[in-house]
């Protein structure tokens, strides 16, 4: 009775969820089309297709077309506000070259920087590890930073952007609510059962006025505005800062500021995520985890373990011949000293699985070849038989392992 | 030189309109069509050297013309530059084998559009 309710209320939310995403496109189609013509149609008259000017009437035009341009940031921004609420947006994280692409956004900013005549460099040491991100939203965020900065730093100002790679994260103004908890879109998985992530900290700083102290916690709030800042005709929706800080607490990283004001400028802060081989492991198993769990399907982690006397050549042997024995689905990666593979089955597929690796195993002779002072263990757990979470997942196979011992 | 023809396909008559001019002042010849199936008809009638195509058209996407037109012999070298707006999954799109084009986002300027219709034409093979 009661998971019959639950079942209807599912679906609605469901059915609401896809009206809502549906009002989205249409509203973007709706309003984009309009605003693409009249900026193309006011381009065509610019360049002179309808026509010559007087100077007066150019001006008018003029204004027309960036107040269309002004119209059409704002509608993205809203979008992009709803589609982070509706969970909508989706991130297409990859290893990224972060130096690349802060090169590339601030070449394309330099336009503005050099109207009014504001310098803009980038710091970096030679080498920056590559982080886990989306770097089309990232570059969103830095576009935001430092078109921000151009826009409150006064002609001849100077802005610097630098990046440099961290052990452990900085030192952040604010607690961060999920705290020792990293890389999940629903943030869960505990810091405990892995190493500390290491991060890419970016700055960005400039010569502006600064920040009033009492502004300094609301500048992150939507449709916030900093008062009387710049003239009407520059002002943006309040929502750029807003964006940005979804999109790098997304990342699972962190945004803050801190400025001396009056004129000390200000310095914008955010850290990204570094690529590493763990993080790999759980990248992997949280969208399979997503996606099989949207899909009422079931997932096993099964954890495998050597242990021998001497170097570490069974490591990837037994690795290799793991590899060649699962099927296209699944995924085989390294969860600190073991070997990871995550497949898409039940319990007793899992243990297919642990048969078809022990046979082959025993046929490629591993055993022999060393000795007797080396063995395989496998652990196994199951969504959902045995956990409902990833975390679990994770534990419980760990802990059958050591019971195997 | 022979003046380059292009058939722009979009069912809003202002898009056209403005993206005619502007093709105009460079001296290219204009077709028009409003939505897909009228596509196909023109693109057999008069034979244009590109086609500018919009994905959201009546009767028949764009997806569903390039593909058409990519599997017919006559037509599979025709270069098309798809119009797509900002939130559609071009990439994956791009991933299925519909053969190569060019693409462009709404809104685009004048510049964006001319260059890649110049890109499109200088890779055609004809």
């Amino acid at each position: 009775m009661n998971k019959k309710r639950n079942v209807s209320e599912l679906d609605k939310l469901k059915k609401l969820s896809e009206l809502q995403a549906k009002f989205v496109s249409t509203v973007s189609h709706e309003l984009r089309t309009p605003l693409s013509i009249i900026v193309g149609t006011v381009d065509n008259m610019i360049d002179g297709l309808a026509g010559k000017f007087t100077a007066s009437q150019r001006k008018c035009i003029q204004t027309i077309r960036n107040n269309a341009l002004r119209l059409h940031s704002l509608i993205n921004s809203l979008l992009d506000i709803s589609s982070l609420d509706s969970e909508k947006m989706v991130f297409k994280r990859r290893a990224v070259d972060i130096s690349g692409f802060i090169r590339k956004t601030i070449k394309s900013l330099q336009p503005l920087a050099r109207e009014k005549e504001i310098e803009m460099t980038y710091e970096s040491p030679k080498f920056l590890p590559m982080v886990y991100a989306d770097s089309e939203r990232i570059s969103q965020v830095l576009t935001n930073l430092l078109s921000n900065a151009i826009k409150f730093t006064p002609s001849k100002g100077k802005i610097n952007v630098k990046a440099t790679a961290e052990k452990k994260e900085v030192g952040a103004s604010v607690e961060e609510e999920s705290r020792g908890l990293f890389f999940s879109e629903h943030g869960f998985i505990p810091a405990r059962t892995s190493v500390t992530p290491d991060f890419v900290h970016v700055t960005v700083s400039d010569t502006g006025i600064g920040i009033k102290p009492q502004e300094l916690e609301k500048i992150f709030d939507r449709f916030y505005q900093i008062e009387g800042g710049v003239e009407a005709g520059l002002r943006g929706a309040g929502l750029g800062l807003a964006i940005s800080k979804e999109i790098i607490q997304r990342h699972k990283g962190k945004i803050w500021v801190e400025s001396k004001y009056p004129d000390g400028g200000s310095k914008f802060h955010f850290t990204l995520l570094q690529y590493t081989p763990s993080l790999n492991f759980y990248i992997s198993l949280d969208e399979r985890f997503q996606l099989d769990k949207k899909e009422g399907k079931s997932l096993s982690l099964i954890f495998i373990e050597t242990s021998e006397e001497g170097n570490g050549k069974i490591f990837s042997r037994v690795e290799k011949i793991v590899q060649d024995n699962v099927r296209g689905l699944d995924v085989v990666t390294k969860y600190q000293d073991k070997i990871a593979v995550i497949c898409d089955t039940a319990r007793e597929g899992a243990l297919i699985m642990e048969k078809r690796f022990k046979d082959a195993i025993q046929k490629h002779k591993v055993n022999k070849d060393s000795g007797s002072k080396m063995s395989v263990n496998f652990g196994i757990a199951t969504y959902p038989e045995d956990t409902a979470t990833e975390e679990g997942l994770i534990r419980k196979s760990l802990e059958r392992l050591k019971e195997i011992k | 030189m022979v003046r380059k023809k292009i058939l722009v396909v979009d069912d809003e008559p202002d898009v056209v309109n403005f993206i005619k001019t502007r093709l105009e002042a460079d001296n290219f010849k204009v077709v028009i069509a409003r939505d897909g199936l009228a596509a196909m008809e023109m693109v057999n009638k008069e034979k244009p050297d590109l086609i500018l195509l919009d994905i959201m058209l009546p009767k028949l996407n764009g997806w569903e013309v390039c593909k058409r037109l990519k599997r017919h012999i006559r037509h599979k070298y025709i270069p098309i530059v798809m119009v797509t707006a900002k939130d559609q999954p071009i990439d994956k799109i791009i991933g299925q084998s519909l053969g190569s084009f060019e693409y462009i986002t709404k809104p685009f300027n004048p510049s964006e559009l001319m260059e890649t219709v110049s890109k499109a034409l200088s890779n055609s093979i004809l």
